[in-house]
């Protein structure tokens, strides 16, 4: 049976990782971050990891909690994890971030770092495991979800190894492996976080989302399948490097290159790819949602040249700046262009599928203004670069205003999200509909037939 | 192997005929094995992909004065779709309704098919055309009552869905 139904938590996610986003936004913005702190400073750890799990990580599950069962065509296995692992993943971010304050000598102890990991992890693998039970389930695996499917082994790999970091921060590990772990473990980890989890799902999902909202035939072909494979070779020599890091307590640099390029063919294949699917499209009018997917993949074509160019010639500053455009301009970007459709089409779904067909259904257009929305998505993408700019270039007051028009923006674009889960922006027609609720599980929203 | 049974619609369509009716008749009335040749005054598209979802092979060839014949011959290997338990595609009747849905983008296939499963009487079937599996659509024809049966073209590219009307709630 081929079917998907609504994900019960998967509003629930979304609202936990906007939450996240806008208080990491502030932290910048109050200037906790590089380039006022130092890369590796806990402050600039903390905002890192509220961005990367809690905005991120939240945001990319409580999507494949909602889209893996379209990309196998199965419903969603064990679906009572779902809040389980919310909790647990909530929990030990908490615990997390008290645990880097601790290492900055404010409260607590920073042994809740390597805790607050351990229950990140526990986390990360419960929610795994329904999505690895979906996957599993399903009879063939589209290209899409293989994407999936590496990146969420990516993930318990980057979570782990971040433990092991934590440990090594914390004093629970001592002695040269230690040392080798905190000097050249780092890349790795933010390599598999961002690069193996977060975007591998990202391209995976796009690849199906594009398509289906374009009205543009699947990529298939070689090129697909290069981006793929590259990615998947990418990830492996990754591993591989992790095991000589582990073993030898050395770096491998020839290793590390030969990803470089890997990840560049992956990812070059990928963007040739998303043009095709944007000049075969059958729509001729662009949603605001596709417009400002455009927008974080220019992020992408320009945090990956900025990153390449910087890593080349050693220059810090400009690898915090293509980490920035990568993780705040693609990855988020992208996030919150999917968000924008996203929320109103499940909100449709919820309350107008038992009509369609009986009685007038609103489009899905219907349910949002995009003229004002639009504005929201051009400060948010100028905000981004400005930040950037302003990181490569050290002036931290420039990057506390961007972060501060950047949050302006998130927040503009979470009133629209909002409105369209409360029906508000709706014809007369259908002013006096039950409203859905908020963030919480759907009540069971089916007409008793 | 038996002779393929003739059709020929055109004097049907010179008189402003709807042939779908005649050719899906002809159809039920084949053999096993046997398959069809058609007569039309165009290239008929959309009963290619109507023929496909039932399991037949087309071959088309231009006649004189821009007439068509078409030879339908079933391939006998149809890869096993997808559909709603209980229920045996094989005793359904032949479409009533037709529908594409392949330019339009979610959810208005979703309400397209239902709209017009709501105006059908039980134990009608609906014949429809989508760009993708429709995974939200299953659990509302489940919910209502439906039995469908679908797959994909041999390209993968054209989604086949046929549904009988259930009880009217």
């Amino acid at each position: 049976m081929q079917m998907a139904t609504l994900s019960r938590w998967t509003l629930a996610y979304f609202g936990c990782a906007l939450t996240a986003l806008v208080v990491a936004l502030a932290l910048i913005g109050l200037g906790w971050a590089y380039p006022q702190n130092p890369l590796a400073a806990p402050s600039t750890l903390i905002v890192v990891h509220l961005l990367a799990i809690g905005w991120l990580s939240l945001l990319m599950l409580g999507a494949l909690m909602q889209f893996l069962p379209v990309l196998v065509g199965r419903e969603l296995a064990l679906p009572g994890l779902a809040p389980v692992a919310l909790g647990t993943i909530l929990v030990g971010l908490f615990l997390m971030l008290c645990g880097f304050a601790a290492l900055d000598g404010w409260l607590g102890s920073a042994e809740l770092l390597p805790l607050g990991g351990l229950v990140v992890i526990a986390g990360f693998g419960i929610a795994a495991v329904p999505l690895f039970a979906t996957l599993l389930r399903a009879k063939s695996l589209p290209l899409p979800a293989g994407f999936v499917t590496v990146a969420l082994m990516s993930l318990l790999v980057a979570a782990m190894l971040g433990d092991t970091l934590a440990a090594a921060l914390a004093g629970l590990i001592g002695g040269d492996f230690a040392v080798a772990l905190v000097t050249h473990g780092v890349t790795l980890h933010a390599g598999f976080g961002l690069g193996g989890w977060l975007t591998l799902a990202a391209m995976g999902v796009s690849y199906r989302l594009v398509s289906m909202f374009l009205i543009s035939p699947e990529r298939t072909g070689w090129v697909p399948r290069v981006a793929f494979l590259s990615a998947v070779a990418g990830l492996a020599l990754a591993c591989a490097a992790l095991g000589v890091l582990l073993w030898l307590n050395a770096p491998w640099p020839l290793g590390l290159a030969v990803v470089g390029l890997a990840a560049l063919l992956a990812l070059g294949a990928y963007l040739g790819d998303v043009v095709t699917l944007y000049r075969r499209r059958r729509r001729a009018q662009l949603e605001l949602h596709m417009i400002a997917a455009i927008g974080a993949f220019i992020m992408l074509v320009l945090g990956v040249l900025l990153l390449t160019l910087a890593t080349w010639l050693g220059w810090e500053g400009a690898v915090a700046a293509a980490v920035h455009l990568l993780g705040l301009g693609w990855l988020s970007g992208l996030g919150l262009a999917m968000l924008y459709k996203i929320i109103p089409f499940l909100t449709w779904l919820e309350c107008f599928a038992p009509s369609m067909g009986r009685l007038p259904t609103p489009r899905v257009q219907d349910m949002v203004r995009e003229a004002p929305a639009r504005l929201g998505f051009g400060l948010y993408f100028g905000a981004v670069t400005a930040g950037a700019v302003a990181i490569a270039a050290s002036v931290p007051a420039l990057l506390q205003l961007a972060a501060v028009l950047q949050m302006a923006a998130v927040l503009y674009l979470i009133h629209h999200f909002y409105r369209a889960r409360r029906l508000a922006d709706l014809p007369l027609l259908w002013q006096d509909h039950p409203r859905p609720r908020l963030l919480w599980p759907a009540r069971n929203f089916r007409s008793p037939t | 192997m038996t002779d393929p049974l003739e059709l020929d619609v055109r004097p049907l369509l010179h008189n402003g005929g709807e042939p779908f009716g005649a050719i899906m008749g002809a159809v039920g009335s084949l053999a096993p094995g046997q398959g069809l040749r058609l007569y039309a005054t165009f290239r008929p598209e959309p009963l290619f992909k109507v023929m496909q979802a039932k399991g037949f092979d087309y071959e088309a060839t231009p006649l004189d004065g821009g007439d068509w014949q078409v030879l339908f011959t079933p391939d006998g290997a149809a890869s096993e779709p997808a559909g709603s338990r209980s229920d045996d595609p094989d005793n359904w009747p032949d479409p009533a309704h037709y529908l594409d849905c392949t330019e339009l983008d979610p959810p208005e296939p979703m309400v397209r098919i239902l709209a017009q499963l709501e105006a059908m009487a039980k134990g009608e079937v609906l014949f429809a055309l989508l760009a993708r599996e429709p995974v939200f659509l299953f659990p509302e024809l489940e919910a209502r009552g439906h039995a469908w049966v679908g797959d994909f073209d041999a390209e993968g590219t054209t989604y086949r869905l046929m549904m009988r009307a259930g009880s009217r709630p």
